[in-house]
């Protein structure tokens, strides 16, 4: 309080020294304890896969011998297991066709993100450059399979499936999955930025709509394409309600349903489900840990994007060297309905949700 | 004049040529557009948008097991199952169990987030550090994360406390707790409520009513209320990473106007960060409640028998029409259905709801 009255009257030199130390000194006290807060977060945070790998390393007595008795300091040991067992790990692998799993998830994973890469750049790229008849029409219906819970679309999906014989197919695992609402509407922001007068040249120089696409629309776009591919092979990784749905054939099974299915064979070897559990999450970790960085952007952009179309300009429009920068940029003819506007009418009625989107675009172009 | 007339012609012919080159490349450009959207447009017609039809086609029907595509026409029974599911009292109780995690894992996942987001958003070492262990519990799979709960929080046996939680309760002097076998409400447990049963009549339809209420009303059951700290532990960085981004996008003029006149802490909170920050909060809302109904793959995992026990204290609607579906063959496709479409407009009503809502009270 007594530094804040300081700043009203005119200050001595002595004062603003004696200013700037008191607030370093808070400025540091409070640094420590948004750190320790942190470090709280973090432990919670991490805390599960401490235990899952310790776990993973014990004999099936060790892993469930806790302390009868008052005894913290005896279970806070168990963290760390003495004579790990390697052979967990081999044991585990063997016990159930993890192999198998692992094949099957890898390919799955694979072709459904090839799959929707695809389909979702030449969509994307229709709806943002080609103003063909009822194109709005058409996007405003692909964003409204947004708002559909996939799990409602499983049971008459789970028939259709059946009547094709494709159950205990890879193509029952696949082609329901390759395309993405969500990642036509991210890329087709994209291509928007894209100036015109590029593929005219190029038309010029005979180059056709297709080989446009993969030579320049493509490689412009790459930090989208990356991130939705990612995100793609993940939810193809970790999905589990489908697949177990539509295979029943331990050959086909992916890792999530044959670990789902260990699980119930196993229930009470946790040193086993634990081995197991960890080998599962270790080819996500490992893509994680390389890739984090468009992840994390990845969803803090596309988060912003669909709570406020006029940030879905400003951060897609960077690489471009386009002005806006934050929503205080934006024009005001569009500021005072932008958030009601922009996140209201892409949940309700998605057909109008492109409407302030371009009509802002042509007015800063 | 006979050059005139031919100029005059040879015009008209241009022009109508020009119209028909026109036309041509309006053609052109038209079928290139269709071409180009038609696998994406053919994938998501059958397997995401005409679903939906088909699911309220089925639920028409009362057949559990069927061949082809649709049941018997004898099998058609109108709205029969939808009578028959509201009068089903699981329904209603995992109705009230999918209420609950939604709320649990919504309104404190947010807060947690927000809060988490408010840390990182200041000028402090290791950033990058927080928000990759914070993000991690997102990218595993729902199934490993709830493998792990099942054996942190599994219940006391005669050999000691079970697991890993209820050996550290036990290791600063409580008493251990069942967390997964518990099918009391919290707050029930909590201030010590006896259900209201009419035992005289219990079928009657008033008491069935009371009963529900109260037995709702009792909270989340433990059980529950476990597989909801597991909804929040997952998603926790997810929310954060957008919390993040959207307090980026406040300008720091406006802080710094605030402070000038004297606002600080709770004061700059309230009247600059959350009202500027109200479109991403609206945003995480909508797709966490969205989420959160469609929850599956952890109470699926996590439940003590993985069917939603126990006594249905844990069962959520997915869980719910999937195991009519593939579990209790005498409920079947067609029961399931009619599950899958009251969840649907459960959904489009709330998020019609909650868009009003945004409306009216979205800020800037």
């Amino acid at each position: 309080m007594a530094v804040e009255a300081s700043t009203r009257v005119p200050v001595s030199s002595d004062a603003l020294e004696a200013r700037s130390t008191g607030s370093k000194r808070r400025f540091q006290v409070s640094g420590l304890l948004t750190h320790l807060a942190l470090i709280i977060g973090s432990i919670f945070a991490l805390l599960p896969f401490v235990w899952m790998v310790a776990t993973s390393l014990k004999t099936s007595d060790q892993a469930t011998n806790f302390p009868k008795n008052a005894d913290l300091g005896a279970t806070l040991r168990m963290f760390v297991p003495t004579n790990p067992q390697w052979s967990n790990y081999k044991d585990a692998w063997q016990s159930a066709d993890f192999g198998r799993y692992f094949f099957n998830s890898i390919l799955v994973a694979s072709l459904c993100t090839v799959g929707v890469l695809i389909t979702s750049v030449l969509a994307a790229y229709a709806f943002a450059k080609l103003d063909f008849r009822g194109s709005g029409l058409i996007f405003g219906l692909v964003l409204a399979t947004m708002m559909i819970p996939h799990e409602a679309a499983y049971i008459p999906n789970f028939v259709i499936v059946r009547n094709l014989q494709w159950i205990d197919t890879y193509a029952a695992l696949v082609i329901p999955w390759i395309a993405s609402p969500f990642n036509i509407f991210l890329l087709r922001q994209f291509f928007r930025a894209l100036p015109e007068d590029i593929y005219e040249a190029a038309a010029l120089d005979g180059c056709s709509r297709l080989r446009f696409i993969w030579q320049f629309a493509v490689p412009l776009s790459k930090p989208a394409l990356i991130t939705a591919g990612l995100f793609s092979f993940i939810g193809s990784w970790n999905s589990l309600l489908w697949p177990l749905i539509v295979t029943s054939q331990d050959s086909m099974r992916t890792i999530q349903v044959g670990l789902s299915n260990f699980l119930n064979s196993e229930q009470n070897e946790f040193h086993l489900l634990m081995a197991a559990a960890t080998f599962t999450i270790l080819p996500i970790i490992v893509i994680y840990f390389f890739a984090q960085r468009q992840f994390v952007e990845g969803i803090a952009k596309t988060g912003v994007k669909l709570s406020s179309p006029y940030l879905i300009l400003a951060n897609h429009h960077a690489p471009l060297g386009w002005a806006i920068t934050a929503a205080s940029a934006v024009p005001t003819p569009y500021a005072p309905t932008r958030a009601t506007n922009g996140s209201t009418l892409y949940l309700v009625s998605p057909a109008k949700y492109a409407g302030p989107v371009c009509s802002l675009t042509r007015r800063i172009v | 004049m006979t050059t005139g007339t031919a100029g005059l012609q040879s015009e008209e012919q241009m022009l109508a040529q020009l119209a028909r080159s026109q036309r041509r490349r309006r053609f052109r450009l038209n079928l290139e557009g269709y071409v180009l959207i038609l696998p994406a447009i053919l994938v998501l017609g059958i397997f995401h948008f005409l679903p939906i039809i088909y699911a309220f086609v089925l639920s028409l029907y009362r057949a559990p097991i069927f061949k082809g595509l649709l049941p018997a026409p004898e099998r058609f029974t109108g709205f029969n199952n939808y009578g028959r599911i509201l009068n089903d009292d699981i329904f209603w109780k995992v109705l009230g169990n999918t209420i609950w995690y939604a709320l649990g894992s919504v309104v404190l996942g947010l807060a947690t987030a927000l809060g988490l987001a408010l840390l990182l958003n200041r000028p402090i070492r290791g950033i990058g550090i927080y928000r990759t262990i914070f993000f991690l519990p997102y990218v595993t799979s729902l199934l490993v994360a709830g493998m792990i709960w099942r054996w942190l929080f599994r219940s006391p046996n005669q050999n000691g406390p079970g697991g890993l939680v209820n050996s550290l309760i036990v290791g600063v002097g409580g008493k251990p707790v069942d967390f997964l076998g518990e099918s009391r409400g919290i707050f029930q447990l909590a201030f010590n409520i006896q259900p209201v049963i009419n035992s005289a009549n219990p079928e009657d339809l008033g008491s069935k009513l009371i009963g529900g209420l109260t037995s709702f009303l009792g909270g989340p059951s433990l059980a529950l209320s476990t597989i909801i700290l597991l909804a929040i532990w997952s998603v926790v960085g997810f929310n954060t990473v957008v919390f993040i981004a959207g307090l980026q996008n406040v300008p720091k003029e406006l802080y710094d106007a605030a402070r000038v006149d004297g606002a600080q802490g709770w004061t700059l909170f309230k009247n600059i960060t959350w009202p500027l920050i109200s479109p991403t909060t609206f945003f995480l809302a909508i797709v966490s409640t969205i989420g959160a109904f469609q929850a599956f793959t952890t109470v699926f995992t996590t439940s003590i028998d993985r069917l939603g026990g126990p006594d249905n204290s844990t069962n959520v609607m997915t869980l719910f029409f999937y195991t009519a579906a593939f579990r209790y063959t005498q409920l079947g496709l067609s029961y399931a259905s009619t599950t899958a479409i009251i969840l649907f407009f459960i959904l489009v009503v709330l998020s019609i709801f909650q868009t009003r809502l945004a409306a009216s009270r979205v800020n800037y």
